[in-house]
């Protein structure tokens, strides 16, 4: 099967929250008591193991002035190309479906969390009633199994979210880029590259850390040969020690006593 | 704004707790086995007491780290895999088999001193001729390496997550492994004057050794306080169990002490102060990484970094 990606198109979300709103039923997904955060009409604020799917409201310039506006963004797991927590999972519970998405089988997590610590995006999360991690599935058994679209792609109303192959999404995602240039508009791709491709990228209008994306993720395991090495390093130092030590003190009394 | 990082809730009591005892049962295994390939029959002692330790230890571990999950009659599944760039996998099966040669070490041992014979452990009584005739060098050679990725691999563990106070430091493994040899010749001194043994410590070379890992242990100390991001260890409960609990009271203090008594006997009394000094600052190091690096991107602080955007 081919790749499947879903593209973020930033520049035409209206903040709606449908997609939120459609993740939670679909999901079967309880509400979450947020209280009132303050923050622009945000109180959802971040992903959890009840949100799967978060509209993030960044308000940019003077409230009243004219260059006030808003950036929106529709947040999810990003289903990374290289993931950490596909990498780190030690019981085998996360695996990569047919096409392409990354997701968590909970008969087989056994909630040692180190899949946590493991995403740069922050979205894997302990779901505190199961004891499990839990995260977006990219719908995949809407897609895979139904032949459907992600439940958060069908309720978009502004085709912010577009639902296809890697391929045509990213050939889509270039001409959106090339007419907002045109027009004077700052256009970027976010997620081409990055980790091996993520299957959930962006068409965003300002820097990453604006819509709480890293500017350079990177792969947690990348550091695991050269963390390895100053330990390996380390303790033939310390290991050396122990052996001069205790020869040193043989020899020193086989001296004594010869 | 970055992202809202995720934390793990690896509750320190869980976590910490099994990070310092799989340390010391590691460290005591080394020791024990590095004093019986390369030192003689005097060191045999320590050598007894290094295994029965690291015994001790070992069985605790385990336990600790299956109540930690969230479903832990599902712990088994952890040796289902075996992925070598997951340092919780590789670290699952260090500490299996590091379990399995520690059991047969010390049963080893519990054999050459006649401990089979009688009382509770006399149905055992068959098994010590078969285990008197085992290599028992080989064995702890191997255990010794699978002891020294227990010590260490909790360390690589924490510096290969996206967490960016513990990503920062790639030298959390050598120095947890430091400390958890630190820590194991406090225990293994503690025992071995309780055992009536206190000269194999108060008048040795072993203490020479303690004195120069404590003087290696300082510099990775200082590192954590003073690399990127390591501020935080000097400000609020980590100023307490960072700086007075490992920095000083852990490391400092203990070299001081042993420091001042190059070349000549130390009493009992202050070979247990010492280890006892070191013992603490040995918890606090692993404390106060883990729970620094969960309040880094989860504390007021955080929380309020991410508000304010």
């Amino acid at each position: 099967m081919a790749r499947m990606s879903m593209l973020v198109d930033t520049a035409v979300c209206i903040g709606c929250k449908g997609c939120e709103v459609a993740c939670k039923q679909w999901n079967e997904l309880p509400a979450e008591n947020h209280g009132f955060t303050g923050v622009s009409y945000d109180n959802t604020l971040a992903l959890s193991d009840k949100t799967w799917c978060h509209v993030a409201f960044n308000e940019q310039g003077e409230t009243f002035n004219t260059d006030f506006r808003w950036l929106f963004v529709s947040d999810r797991c990003k289903h990374c190309g290289e993931a950490g927590c596909l990498e780190v999972c030690p019981t085998g519970a996360i695996y990569r479906t047919e096409t392409g998405a990354v997701n968590i089988n909970q008969d087989v997590c056994n909630g040692c969390q180190n899949c946590i610590p493991a995403c740069p995006f922050g979205v894997v999360s302990l779901d505190h009633d199961t004891g499990l991690a839990n995260k977006c599935t990219l719908c995949t058994d809407r897609t895979e199994v139904m032949g459907r679209e992600p439940a958060c792609v069908t309720a978009c109303p502004t085709d912010s979210l577009v639902f296809g192959e890697r391929e045509e999404l990213l050939a889509l995602a270039e001409q959106k880029q090339a007419r907002m240039q045109r027009n004077g508009h700052r256009a970027e791709i976010y997620g081409r590259d990055e980790l091996g491709g993520l299957n959930v990228f962006f068409l965003l209008q300002d820097e990453p850390e604006v819509y709480g994306l890293p500017s350079n993720p990177q792969l947690p395991q990348d550091k695991v040969p050269e963390a390895y090495t100053f330990t390996a390093a380390g303790s033939i130092l310390l290991g050396l020690a122990a052996v001069v030590s205790f020869r040193n003190r043989r020899v020193g009394r086989e001296d004594q006593e010869g | 704004m970055g992202p809202n990082l995720h934390v793990a809730e690896w509750p320190w009591y869980y976590v910490a707790v099994y990070f310092f005892l799989g340390g010391i049962a590691a460290g005591s295994y080394l020791l024990a086995a590095i004093a019986d390939i390369f030192g003689d029959e005097e060191d045999w002692p320590l050598v007894r007491i290094g295994h029965y330790i690291a015994l001790i230890a070992v069985i605790i571990c385990p336990i600790l780290l299956t109540l930690d999950l969230g479903q832990p009659f599902r712990f088994w599944r952890m040796l289902t895999q075996f992925k070598l760039l997951s340092p919780v996998s590789l670290g699952s099966w260090a500490l299996f088999l590091f379990g399995l040669f520690a059991f047969i070490s010390a049963l080893i041992w519990l054999a050459k001193d006649g401990q089979l014979e009688q009382g509770a452990m006399s149905a055992l009584r068959p098994l010590s001729g078969p285990l008197s005739s085992l290599p028992r060098k080989i064995i702890a050679v191997i255990g010794g390496f699978c002891g020294l990725f227990v010590a260490g691999y909790t360390g690589v563990l924490l510096s290969t997550t996206a967490n960016p106070f513990w990503n920062s430091n790639q030298l959390l493994g050598i120095s947890f492994l430091v400390s958890a040899l630190t820590a194991s010749i406090a225990v293994i001194s503690l025992v071995l004057i309780w055992r009536g043994h206190g000269n194999l410590i108060t008048r040795s070379h072993f203490r020479d050794l303690w004195l120069m890992m404590l003087g290696f242990e300082i510099f990775l100390v200082a590192w954590e306080l003073f690399h990127e991001g390591g501020g935080m260890l000097l400000t609020g409960q980590f100023f307490i169990t960072f700086v007075v609990g490992v920095a000083i009271v852990g490391v400092l203090l203990p070299l001081i002490l042993l420091a001042g008594h190059i070349g000549r006997s130390m009493s009992n009394g202050m070979v247990m102060l010492v280890a006892v000094l070191v013992l603490i600052g040995g918890f606090f190091f692993r404390y106060s990484i883990l729970v620094a690096g969960e309040e880094a991107v989860s504390g007021a602080e955080a929380v309020l970094r991410y508000l304010l955007i």
